[in-house]
């Protein structure tokens, strides 16, 4: 069962999110400081509802987030790709490629190394201009990360639709022409 | 590849029990999240929910079929092709088994809707799943659904905390099902 295409970096495949991904997303959802930015420590239940969130907005949309897996050992990492719940009319900022990786995983470069081919996704099969990532101002790791790919602060102090409208976001982000210039 | 369009078609006499779609959120699933009323029961925090959250929710239920194989199902008035509400098997992470879930409408309650497409889902299950028993988990003050648990056979198998507030574990089990459920022709 296919929801949407499998994408193959160096390291990585990138693919929709299935029930055997369970368990790590899991595992990801109980460590404090993985989620200290992205929604908080979640348990089983919880994880379980994000995933399937995460899964059934590929066959609303034609896209969301990927579940992202180690090419050598099949482990399943994190998650990251196309964001924008509620489509065109469902009130987030922009069309966004968001980032979450396992903290076993951190560190190694495969945020960058998925964001890429996710970015590179969007721009060539959905007819996005420009690319955003919501990121927490105390989100240093992932500044950082938006800036290798390019991306710069467009807006600041955003806030996001329900279930997060108490959390503001700055916006990073970029247009596809500035993106196909550097990472042709 | 999982479609949408693929999820099972289920008629009844004024009903349709059918897959999601993306204008099922403006046609009536969004408002109907929005009901106090409603909402009171079907939210874990018993709040009414925003369209942003009732998107979410959708998309919950539609990748509940695509990583399980069964959901709820988005039910429409057969007549107008009104949205009425969602119905079916509900089984999350950590749930308390293979639920029978229903909610529907405000505007839509008292025609015997959610009997009608509760026992189609409830027929369904039970032609499809190999399960012993199917619950629904109902809070204690819902009088409405109790009554409808009731007509469906169901009997309370435990009280339990849900969402910090008192719900029952209503049940029924296959052979009984099979033998309260109004024999009828079904495609």
């Amino acid at each position: 069962m296919s929801l949407g295409p499998t994408l193959t970096t160096v390291r990585l495949i990138l693919r929709p999110p299935q029930q055997s991904d369970f368990d790590g997303f899991a595992e990801m959802a109980s460590e404090v400081e993985t989620m200290r930015f992205i929604g908080g420590v979640t348990p089983r239940d919880g994880a379980w509802r994000m995933m399937a969130t995460l899964t059934g907005a590929w066959a609303l949309l034609g896209y969301s987030m990927f579940s992202v897996l180690r090419r050598d050992t099949g482990e399943w990492i994190g998650r990251l790709g196309p964001w924008r719940p509620g489509g065109k009319e469902g009130g987030w900022p922009g069309d966004e490629v968001g980032w979450g990786l396992k903290a076993s995983a951190a560190g190694q470069g495969y945020a960058q190394e998925g964001a890429i081919a996710a970015i590179d996704w969007a721009f060539d099969h959905l007819g996005w201009e420009s690319v955003i990532h919501c990121i927490d101002k105390a989100n240093a790791p992932s500044i950082a990360l938006a800036e290798r790919l390019g991306s710069s602060v467009q807006r600041e102090d955003v806030a996001l639709p329900p279930p997060f409208q108490m959390h503001k976001v700055d916006l990073y982000g970029q247009s596809k022409a500035v993106w196909k210039a550097r990472w042709r | 590849m999982f479609d949408l369009r693929d999820l099972p078609r289920i008629e009844t006499e004024r009903l349709v029990l059918r897959g999601w779609r993306e204008e099922d959120l403006d046609g009536g699933f969004a408002a109907m999240m929005a009901e106090s009323e409603v909402a009171r029961f079907l939210t874990g925090d018993q709040r009414a929910k925003s369209r942003a959250e009732a998107w979410r929710d959708m998309a919950l239920f539609v990748g509940h079929w695509a990583l399980r194989g069964y959901g709820l199902f988005a039910v429409e008035e057969k007549g107008s092709g009104a949205f009425v509400g969602r119905v079916g098997a509900w089984q999350p992470e950590c749930w308390v088994g293979f639920e029978l879930g229903w909610g529907l409408r405000r505007e839509f309650w008292g025609k015997g809707y959610a009997f009608e497409a509760a026992r189609a889902a409830g027929d369904w299950v039970f032609a499809n799943f190999p399960l012993r028993e199917i619950v629904s988990l109902i809070h204690a003050q819902n009088t409405p659904s109790q009554k409808l648990a009731e007509r469906l056979g169901m009997r309370i198998r435990a009280s339990t905390l849900h969402a910090g507030t008192p719900h029952h574990i209503w049940e029924i089990s296959r052979a009984d099902w099979l033998k309260t459920s109004q024999p009828r022709a079904m495609a």
